[in-house]
């Protein structure tokens, strides 16, 4: 019987005690007290966590996660290298998103209970392969066994591409037919590596890298918090100084003068005056800004006239004020979306939007459809 | 069933690949299971290369 579970067919997937039947009966037959059963795929579907609770309700998981923007970046490499041509934006729209690994541990967490969940950076396996490792057996209890690096065959190894190999694979690729590909791959990986590798591993513009390290800040951080783990020892960016502190990590100055060189007399209202557009209000020089209102709903229905030097207004008045622009003073790009359906319909006015949140500037990356 | 069930879900490019060659097969009293994916379905230098692993 040739066992193939995890590639049936969906009807009979979805014949759930047949497959329990078929798969008990198969793993009951087996000499092992253990069985382990591990596929990358599996972190890319969701939808497999209800399907692994009802066909093994008290598994253990273990999750290995790597530091986001690395992660990406060896993607891309990967990609790269298994024929691709993507451009580094359409890739980040694609990728970038889907690494949130504390929506990953939590939901996990949340259907087979903590005790049965462990997560490893991998970035421990490399710093002390010996602790990663442990920390696998003592959760498993499983007999260690410690593999002879000596003896691991480099060709195993997923070894990635240098950047300027990555550059001509990516721009190849699209010409080529797979016979092509392949041999383009054992050329760049074999010989011309061994002279490119100069050109260092960078495969994603440092800003987005910085922007992605940003993005994933707060999850990062309470994944740190939640599992006891120091992230921040493996290269992880953590938020340990205050929410809007990590602006000062990027010219976010530069970034309001650009918006200043942009918007040159334009009528900018300001919507949302919470705690991100106070921290900014206070830390940066907006004087460059036609800046003619500051909206909050807090606004509403008091008397309070100015705020912060600025006329104070209620939603219902930004299109009173007729801006040419709406900057969203919201650091989450995730509530300034939802803001922007509700402030237009009360106005019943369509507004150019513009972000002061510099998070945004990556999340425009996003598609609609993950936004929504 | 009383086997203990260990599911490793390690994302793409995160050591899964060491895992897989070099610690889960050599692990006693462990069966390793690694069930098939897309990628060996039209791949038969693949599928003959991962035969040892399969369960027929």
């Amino acid at each position: 019987m040739k066992f193939s579970v995890f590639n049936y067919k969906v009807e009979y997937l979805n014949n759930i005690e047949q497959v329990k039947k078929d798969v008990y009966d198969y793993l009951n037959s087996l000499e092992e007290d253990k069985i382990i059963i591990s596929q990358e795929f599996f972190f890319q579907k969701p939808a497999l966590i209800k399907f692994f609770k009802e066909l093994f309700p008290n598994a253990k998981i273990f999750l290995v996660i790597r530091e986001q923007a690395d992660w990406l970046e060896s993607r891309f490499s990967q990609l790269a290298k298994s024929g691709g041509s993507w451009e580094t934006e359409e890739l980040l729209r694609r990728l970038a998103f889907n690494c949130n690994w504390l929506e990953a541990y939590q939901d996990y967490v949340k259907t087979f209970g903590k005790d049965n969940v462990l997560i490893l950076p991998m970035e421990k396996l490399k710093q002390n392969r010996d602790g990663f490792l442990d920390e696998f057996y003592n959760f498993t209890g499983i007999e260690r066994f410690y593999p002879d690096d000596n003896k691991v065959n480099p060709k195993f190894y997923n070894k990635g591409y240098s950047r300027a190999s990555f550059f001509i694979a990516k721009s190849l690729n699209r010409f080529l037919n797979h016979e092509q590909k392949l041999k383009l791959k054992h050329l760049l990986l074999r010989r011309l590596d061994k002279y490119l590798s100069w050109s260092g591993r960078n495969m994603i513009d440092k800003k987005y890298k910085k922007l992605i390290k940003i993005y994933y800040e707060e999850s990062n951080s309470t994944l740190s918090k939640t599992t006891g783990i120091n992230l921040e020892k493996y290269g992880y960016v953590v938020n340990k100084s205050g929410n809007f502190e990590k602006l000062k990590k990027i010219n976010y100055q530069k970034y309001i003068d650009n918006l200043a060189e942009k918007y040159k007399n334009k009528k900018i209202v300001v919507y949302g005056a919470g705690s991100f557009f106070e921290y900014v209000i206070k830390n940066y020089d907006l004087n460059g800004l036609n800046i003619t209102a500051i909206s909050d709903k807090k606004f509403q229905g008091t008397n309070e006239e100015m705020y912060m030097n600025y006329r104070a207004i209620s939603p219902y008045e930004i299109a009173e004020y007729n801006p040419d622009v709406v900057f969203s003073g919201i650091y989450d790009p995730y509530i300034t979306n939802q803001v922007r359906y509700f402030i237009e319909e009360l106005n019943n006015k369509k507004f150019t939007w513009e972000e002061l949140s510099e998070v945004g500037i990556l999340d425009k990356l996003k598609p609609h459809w993950i936004l929504s | 069933m009383k086997k203990e069930i260990i599911i490793h879900v390690g994302a793409p490019k995160a050591a899964s690949t060491y895992l897989q060659e070099f610690v889960f097969p050599f692990l006693k009293n462990v069966y390793y299971m690694l069930p098939f994916s897309v990628r060996f379905k039209n791949n038969e230098k693949e599928k003959k290369r991962w035969q040892g692993l399969m369960i027929s």
